[in-house]
């Protein structure tokens, strides 16, 4: 890749990063690059798929078929297991605190757990909010 | 479950001669830092090509977070094993049960004077930009020193050093989920020195490093045959799978050559900076020429991403997309073949003679 077709296109990826390229004497050096539209679309389509991910969680909880446990599990990305992981727990503990009702009826200590392990303060994990968080870049899946 | 904060401790500050440097990719810039603090002056793609970088592994059962896993690289942690012990530069490795001695043990290395590397997940990094926050488990980065209860980090990806607290650190440090680091850190054994090391031989090896694990392993997803493999697998979705699925599974192979670790196109862009670096220090014709090849090879690999996002976007395209992506692979698959049986014979040739 020569200099002058090193991408710049800004984007979701970090801004300045550097990247290979060749000058006009075959020597290489690093070149800043703003981003690539190429690698950009396949972000794009992850944080499609997060957010979709994340309605059809807020769908499910609100139809009382999931705890909010559920949807914030889904917020940070995770699976059960990592979950389980990271709060310590059994991954079949885990998957019953994704039902409702034991949800709801879950010992304070246990949501500390949770609470530690997603960085997210109980009287939140505990519903899900009216918006998603805004640290999550939206992007609709017609917008890749 | 609690973190243990060793800030309050010691608020005292440790400042240490660590030349930050960016680089295009986390774990050899994090390696050639390390190596210039112990005095051996290499650049990033040096650090790279001795540790034996370039790889390729193609498994579509596995996911991180989602993602399928499409590698080019080798295992996180074997660049910079493997630098160091071919540069012959003593070094600590360690893993932790524990996040208080992890924490611990950070502050005792920093108090003796030497950066410690530290493997990371890119998820509770905070200083990077939220869309760049997933569950990548295996970011390296440095940490040379403290100051007003933060260490100080020298993340390879950035241009200026960032200041990030022990709790953060600690957590990033004990992500969980695929590759999870537990906490592995890695710290230099003797003090700085400046020194000129003969770096013919550790060439040498990496370059053998890498066409052993590119060309012998007798299981289909690795090396070559793995590129040749995804181009098979190509032409099966063809034939097996809906769009939308085929859509997400190349956005998810060009994720992994893009964004992951960046450097681009596969690290083959910087595997190429390696060879025509390593042509000067073994005055080489035939190894320039391997790193033109090289350059060649990585345009090709984004060429081959080009492609792959055209299909994803829907755009039209004439001719058949599969049967063009997949002999872009096949192609790609050949060339490098070719290459690094040159540079293996290359390579037993001059170990030889030295």
């Amino acid at each position: 890749m020569k200099i002058k077709d090193v991408p710049q296109d800004p984007g979701l990826d970090i801004q300045n990063k550097l990247i290979w390229a060749v000058d006009e004497n075959g020597k290489f050096v690093n070149v800043r690059s703003l981003g690539w539209y190429v690698p950009e679309t396949s972000f794009r389509m992850y944080w499609a798929y997060v957010g979709q991910t994340l309605k059809e969680a807020r769908a499910r909880v609100q139809k009382g078929e999931r705890s909010p446990l559920y949807y914030w599990m889904r917020v940070h990305q995770l699976s059960e297991r990592t979950l389980a992981d990271y709060a310590g727990m059994w991954k079949w503990r885990v998957k019953r605190h994704l039902r409702p009702r034991v949800f709801s009826k879950l010992k304070p200590k246990v949501l500390a757990r949770y609470a530690e392990a997603l960085q997210t303060p109980v009287e939140q994990l505990v519903r899900v909010p009216e918006k998603d968080p805004e640290s999550l870049p939206k992007i609709e899946p017609d917008q890749v | 479950m609690t973190y243990v904060q060793t800030m309050t401790e010691k608020e005292t500050r440790v400042t240490i001669n660590f030349q930050h440097r960016q680089a295009a990719h986390c774990e050899s810039g994090a390696t050639a830092g390390l190596c210039r603090f112990q005095g051996i002056d290499i650049s990033e793609q040096m650090a790279f090509g001795i540790g034996g970088g370039v790889f390729f592994g193609y498994f579509p059962f596995l996911r991180a977070a989602h993602i399928r896993i499409t590698t080019y690289r080798r295992p996180p942690g074997g660049i910079v094993c493997n630098a160091f012990r071919r540069l012959g530069i003593r070094y600590y490795r360690k893993n932790f049960w524990s996040r208080a001695r992890a924490a611990r043990s950070v502050d005792e290395v920093l108090e003796r004077g030497q950066p410690v590397m530290c493997q990371t997940s890119l998820y509770w990094l905070p200083y990077f930009p939220p869309g760049m926050r997933i569950h990548f488990n295996a970011h390296h980065v440095v940490v040379c020193g403290r100051e007003d209860g933060r260490y100080v980090i020298s993340d390879p990806m950035l241009e200026e050093v960032v200041p990030l607290t022990g709790e953060e650190l600690t957590r990033a440090r004990f992500a969980r989920g695929g590759m999870n680091p537990n906490g592995r850190m890695y710290w230099l054994r003797d003090n700085p020195e400046p020194r000129s090391v003969d770096l013919s031989r550790p060439i040498l090896e990496g370059i053998r490093d890498v066409c052993y694990h590119m060309l012998v392993p007798p299981v289909p997803l690795l090396g070559v045959r793995g590129i040749r493999f995804m181009a098979r697998d190509v032409m099966r979705w063809k034939r097996k799978l809906p769009d939308d699925v085929v859509r997400e599974n190349l956005s998810q192979i060009v994720y992994m050559q893009e964004l992951v670790g960046s450097g681009g196109a596969g690290y083959r862009a910087m595997y190429a900076a390696f060879l025509a670096e390593a042509a000067d220090v073994m005055k080489s014709e035939e190894l320039a020429e391997a790193g033109r090849k090289m350059t060649v090879i990585a345009d090709q690999w984004r060429d081959f991403a080009v492609l792959a996002t055209r299909f994803v976007r829907g755009r039209p395209n004439p001719g058949d997309e599969y049967v063009a992506m997949s002999d872009a692979l096949n192609s790609l698959a050949s060339q490098e073949e070719t290459l690094y049986r040159g540079l293996r014979e290359y390579a037993k040739r001059t170990e030889a003679s030295l």
